[in-house]
């Protein structure tokens, strides 16, 4: 791989604020929301500890791992894409349909994963747990076809000849809600597959 | 004259969060009847309590009634942002007189519960049914009218924006809270429920706080609308 | 080092913290879940933490952005467990 000048990184000192100042209301807004649900899903644990110990066998850890390692991965090409779009590289948009795409293989894992749990005959009412697991992680898909969105507009604001204004503002902002998603994931399958 | 006017319409905002939610508290609402009370159970709330949920109702009404205005005052203060062409005012203007009729006739249907509570508790504790589920669940007035501001409020093109970014941000943040309520159909109990944590705290955190967000950047918006620089803003937007 | 390579490298240990936490999960280090359930809670923050600080570039943030994001994955953390152990 050729060497690549770095574009040089803005005002480092003061700081600088990815995206800007009003996306990390709705951002931190949204991790306190989640922190609620993780919070509901422990305090079901506590109460109904038998519940969570017969119910979650029922998931597939090791769909859960590779759903978080998607995930990282296409938080690595949306990191990478950003620093692309910067330094007007021309691959940039690349890395963002290469998340998109990581995005598109997560959603099919979700979907075998549901299919499998109702074949099996698990749904949203079957008990507490399974009600917390197919709302908490339908609300995260439901983040994750919004980021979708966002990062199919990445890919085109992140070709080298885009001179929008502030479009670098806008890369790092959908850049972050795509972390979000990233981060939130990773708690998430933490709580409902893997703790008990 | 248009300044004293608009201030006016915007402070229905905060008017209708003070009425609306005492009438609630005095109709025994808040928290709402659970959901998974019985028949008899619900008859007997509306027989113990018949004058004190009629009055709040009343109360809850009239509230009801400040927010149209205040949808209007937003719409023209979308209208300064938007600048010729306005489908976001109306969507928002639209949208608010939807939600002024949403949140009333529920109340409709409490008072009639509440105007013969002697009767059938069957037919009582229907009559609940159709006035809280309608209440908690109709979201999408909620959600056009947020969204419309939200949209607006991000696409502001001008260097002194009429509302500060954040409140775009925090607007698109309600509106994702607001649909938390679409759950409510399938559980009688627990955080999804009407009276749960997700469908109706959450919801009516976020639906409390959208107008006291939105009335303070209202007014602060009318106030520099009739500054210089708003005045002059606004003109060459015209002209544009 | 240059970005491009810590953040691969960050990738990679997450990547690595991801395994581990499967592993810890599935009890392989220990049995006893009041061991297990809390390092698992505590890894998975600590991979939201290098979410933060190296995707989302909040080292480069002001004071007061990075230190919510810090505090959140701190409180977070530390009433998640307690919430745990607590029953």
């Amino acid at each position: 791989m050729t060497t690549l000048r770095e574009a040089p990184s803005p005002t480092k000192r003061e700081g600088h604020i990815p995206g800007e100042p009003g996306l990390w209301i709705m951002l931190l807004g949204d991790m306190v929301v989640f922190a609620v649900f993780f919070g509901t899903i422990l305090v079901l644990r506590g109460r109904h500890p038998e519940l969570i110990l017969s119910s979650q066998p029922a998931l597939h850890q090791g769909l859960g791992v590779t759903n978080t390692l998607v995930l990282l991965t296409s938080s690595l090409l949306v990191a990478n894409g950003v620093r692309l779009a910067r330094a007007r590289d021309a691959r940039a948009p690349r890395l963002f349909l290469g998340a998109l795409a990581c995005a598109v293989v997560f959603a099919g894992i979700k979907a075998i994963e549901y299919t499998d749990l109702g074949t099996n005959g698990h749904s949203p009412g079957t008990n507490d747990f399974f009600t917390y697991y197919f709302v908490f992680t339908g609300i995260h898909l439901g983040h994750v076809v919004l980021g979708s969105v966002g990062l199919i507009v990445a890919s085109r604001l992140a070709r080298s000849t885009h001179t929008g204004r502030n479009r670098d503002s806008w890369l790092e902002g959908i850049a972050c809600f795509w972390h979000l998603v990233d981060l939130l994931w990773i708690v998430l399958f933490a709580l409902l597959y893997l703790v008990h | 004259m248009t300044k004293p006017i608009q201030l006016g319409m915007a402070w229905c905002g905060v008017i209708f969060v003070a009425i609306f939610f005492p009438g609630l508290i005095i109709a025994g609402f808040f928290p709402p009847i659970p959901p998974g009370h019985s028949a008899a159970e619900v008859a007997h709330q509306y027989q113990q309590h018949a004058d004190a949920i009629r009055a709040g109702c009343v109360i809850m009404m009239i509230a009801v009634g400040f927010s149209l205005p205040f949808s209007a005052v937003v719409s023209t203060q979308l209208a300064r942002i938007e600048g010729r062409w306005t489908p976001l005012c109306y969507t928002q203007l639209a949208a608010g007189a939807v939600g002024m009729v949403a949140a009333t006739f529920p109340l409709f249907f409490f008072m009639a519960a509440s105007f013969r509570p002697e009767r059938n508790p069957d037919v009582t504790q229907a009559l609940n049914d159709i006035g809280w589920i309608p209440f908690i669940i109709n979201w999408p007035p909620a959600v056009c009218q947020a969204g419309a501001v939200a949209v607006a409020v991000l696409a502001d093109r001008r260097g002194d924006p009429v509302y500060p970014r954040w409140v775009g941000y925090f607007l698109l943040w309600a509106c994702v809270a607001f649909t938390g309520s679409s759950l409510l159909l399938f559980f009688k109990s627990g955080p999804f429920a009407w009276n749960g944590l997700f469908s109706f705290w959450l919801a009516a955190t976020f639906f409390g706080s959208f107008f006291l967000v939105m009335t303070w950047g209202t007014i602060r918006a009318v106030k520099r609308q009739f500054a210089p620089a708003g005045v002059e803003a606004d003109t060459l937007l015209q002209t544009a | 080092m240059i970005t491009r390579d810590r953040t691969l490298l960050v990738w990679a240990i997450l990547v690595l913290a991801t395994l581990a936490s499967w592993t810890i999960g599935d009890d392989h280090l220990t049995h006893r879940q009041n061991v297990v359930a809390p390092t698992v809670i505590a890894i998975a923050f600590i991979k939201v933490r290098f979410v933060g600080l190296q995707f989302m570039e909040l080292r480069e943030a002001p004071l007061l952005l990075r230190a919510a994001f810090e505090a959140y994955v701190a409180v977070a953390a530390l009433v998640l467990i307690v919430l745990y152990l607590a029953y």
